[in-house]
């Protein structure tokens, strides 16, 4: 996997979980998974972040708009933007209680 | 996560940040940060080339830094290197729209003394 994926995927962890846990939904254990997939659209490196908290849905979820000038600036929904910016794929499913956020960085296949 | 500063002049102070501006490493340089862009007198130039990973949580330090200086007629600016995640973070939260991003460090001096 290119460094530059590695770095999206890095990323869209980092404000997933931060996400779960500012949320205080990290009462309970969180669960992440890892997937290494290959189809007609190339490799993909996908992660799921799983936890028990309340249904959201961060694919829907709107992010804060972004500001016209510094004063208006707010704290939050930086991290919503990043991972819809930086994933290739994104899903969301409630499943059995959890929340399942999979994101998903595609290269180009070698050769 | 490091931080370092240099006061170029009397009216200019770069602020040098190497490493990763994730949870932990945000929380490593918050203090710091915050009292090396509390002087009154000095412009900042935040020096980002030595960052290597730019989370939420980093952006929002840097902005209410900003917002911070901004508030007392101060201005920061940012110094990154292009075509980086960074840069890519910065450009894409809009965050270069609010806090002036420069690669060139005569021109982020010239901006942030402007």
């Amino acid at each position: 996997m290119p460094a530059e994926g590695l770095q999206r995927l890095d990323l869209c962890l980092n404000e997933a979980l931060a996400n779960v846990v500012g949320h205080g939904r990290c009462d309970s254990p969180i669960e992440l998974r890892l997937e290494s997939l290959d189809d007609a659209q190339g490799p993909e490196a996908r992660v799921t972040v799983i936890d028990q908290g309340p249904g959201f849905d961060a694919t829907q979820a709107s992010g804060a708009p972004r500001p016209a000038s510094l004063a208006e600036a707010e704290p939050g929904g930086l991290g919503l933007l990043m991972i819809r910016s930086f994933s290739d794929t994104l899903d969301y499913r409630r499943l059995d209680g959890r929340n399942h956020l999979s994101f998903g960085v595609r290269w180009a296949p070698a050769g | 996560m490091s931080i370092a500063f240099e006061d170029v002049s009397d009216t200019l102070r770069h602020i040098q940040l190497s490493g990763r501006l994730d949870i932990p490493g945000t929380e490593a340089i918050s203090l710091k940060f915050t009292n090396l862009t509390a002087s009154p007198s000095r412009r900042v130039v935040v020096d980002l080339r030595g960052v290597d990973f730019l989370a939420s949580i980093g952006i929002r330090e840097l902005i209410a830094n900003a917002k911070a200086l901004q508030m007392r007629g101060s201005r920061m600016v940012l110094l990154v290197t292009g075509e980086t995640a960074v840069a890519k973070t910065l450009s894409v939260t809009g965050i270069d729209t609010l806090i002036p991003m420069f690669t060139d460090v005569a021109a982020a001096n010239q901006a942030a003394l402007a």
